[in-house]
């Protein structure tokens, strides 16, 4: 194995950080009502706005996890109602091949979240960042799927913004 | 390779220059040793006789035109390589109209690690290699000649190869020729069904210990047919999405990324694993992919010339594994 054998102890306040990619018609709607309606849920998840699910290359999820991401929910709009047509049928294909291909490596599969979340559905996409919180947080930080230098760089941001909700 | 055949490769290639049907001719030549095979790029009707065929020649030679211009050339090809030109074709990388495809007789190339280890010392001796029937004969300077079972130094590959045929073919010089052994082929599927088996935590170690090993020679890349991008996102600096450090992860998020592009393309030619300087087992995860493009897609790469790759398109009922938490 690498240099990084020994593991690393978690601060007592390690909190996990999740990287979500949401596509702006749908699912960042969707999020932006549960705020506007002061839903409450935790604030682990970092948003990237992206015009369409179709849009997300696997780079984006790949790189997620290498920079500090123990964990990464894509969400767009629901099949058949992609803002523009058709973008979410092509993530659909591209994003399940990748689950499989992350299955493979050895990545923990719950730590790749896949949802559709119409802009309607703010308590829905309020209990899918609850539920995968909580999932990611029993799973622990994703040390082993990333490079050595990442996980000091985010635990200490973590650390530094206090606990979450 | 069959004089009279051999002898047909080089008069159709003399005949395909000097009549102006063709640029260039992409084919293979003796290497530097006669041990080895390289590629050839003739454009001199009188440089033919350079021209070789054995199971030395190992290199994919599509790779040579992913980049090319739009005039005519003629391509000594092995079955396997012809998909390699499907999938550029489909890709509109290259044109059906500008090749003529040489169709050559394949019983498999040799694996050079399993070549080198059966010759040892003598590696640096041979004088010439030739196949007759099912036998390699290599002739050493005084030593007079050594004789291997082609199927004791075959490529992974071609151990169970049932493709016979080329997809596609302007000329044909390939006669039924049969060296394979069919229940090989379980051998190489064998490798990712046995990573399947492991445990999670095992398997992401193996995957750990093998991208430790990668340098970033990019080899892989650029050996690959169907990695044809004017800037490929490894050397993007505007954002730099994989930093220029030999850091597992980093390794790991190059490879995956790549996995990931060629996906629904790649055809499994192998040369990947074959140029990594590091032995890193590639194969392992291309035909993993393949299986899954086909599983889910029902495509199987480089067949069909009219078809689009399946990541390009899609079905209203593909498989949905969203919201499933």
């Amino acid at each position: 194995m690498s240099n990084d054998t020994v593991e690393k102890q978690q601060p007592a306040c390690w909190e996990p950080s999740i990287a979500g990619f949401l596509c702006k018609w749908c699912s960042y709607a969707g999020a932006d009502l549960a705020g506007s309606s002061r839903m409450e849920y935790p604030p682990n998840v970092k948003v990237v706005r992206v015009p369409c699910s179709g849009r997300i290359d696997p780079l984006f999820i790949l790189k997620a996890f290498q920079q500090g991401a123990d964990g990464v929910l894509v969400s767009g709009c629901h099949p058949g109602d992609c803002h523009y047509a058709e973008g979410n049928y092509y993530a659909r294909r591209r994003l399940t091949l990748l689950k499989r291909l992350l299955e493979f490596m050895g990545y923990h599969p719950k730590r790749l979240r896949l949802e559709w979340v119409s802009a309607a559905e703010a308590r829905e996409f309020a209990e899918v960042v609850t539920g995968m919180v909580e999932e990611i947080r029993s799973l622990g930080p994703a040390t082993q799927e990333r490079r050595a230098g990442a996980d000091a760089g985010a635990a200490a941001q973590v650390g530094a913004e206090g606990g979450g909700a | 390779m069959n004089g009279e055949v051999m002898a047909r490769l080089r008069e159709e290639a003399k005949r395909l220059l000097a009549d102006g049907e063709v640029l260039m001719v992409v084919g293979y030549r003796e290497g530097t040793s006669a041990a080895e095979a390289i590629p050839a790029f003739l454009t001199d009707p009188e440089g033919v006789d350079s021209l070789i065929f054995n199971p030395l020649c190992i290199q994919n030679p599509a790779t040579f035109l992913k980049r090319a211009s739009r005039d005519r050339v003629a391509v000594i090809a092995k079955p396997c390589d012809t998909r390699s030109l499907v999938a550029l074709i489909q890709e509109k990388q290259l044109s059906r109209e500008q090749l003529v495809v040489m169709s050559v007789p394949c019983p498999g190339i040799v694996d050079m690690v399993k070549f080198g280890e059966a010759l040892g010392d003598d590696l640096a001796i041979v004088e010439s290699v030739s196949l007759e029937g099912e036998v390699l004969s290599v002739s050493l300077a005084g030593k007079g000649t050594r004789e291997l079972k082609l199927t004791e130094v075959h490529a992974l590959k071609c151990a169970g190869c049932t493709l016979r045929e080329p997809v596609i073919a302007d000329i044909r010089l390939d006669e039924g020729v049969t060296v394979s052994r069919p229940e090989l082929a379980d051998l190489l599927k064998g490798r990712a069904e046995e990573m399947e088996r492991k445990a999670r935590e095992e398997r992401l170690c193996s995957w750990r210990e093998f991208f430790s090993r990668c340098i970033r020679c990019y080899a892989c890349r650029n050996v690959c047919p169907v990695c044809f991008c004017e800037k490929c996102f490894a050397d993007e600096t505007r954002p730099q999405w994989v930093a220029r450090s030999l850091d597992h992860g980093e390794n790991e998020l190059f490879h995956l990324v790549r996995f990931m592009h060629v996906a629904g393309r790649c055809t499994e030619c192998g040369e990947c694993e074959r140029a990594c300087p590091m032995g890193i087992p590639l194969t392992v995860v291309t035909e993993k992919m393949n299986r899954e493009v086909e599983g889910l897609f029902g495509h199987i790469p480089g067949q069909s010339l009219e078809e689009i790759p399946p990541l390009g398109r899609f079905a209203l009922e593909d498989l949905d594994i969203f919201g499933k938490g």
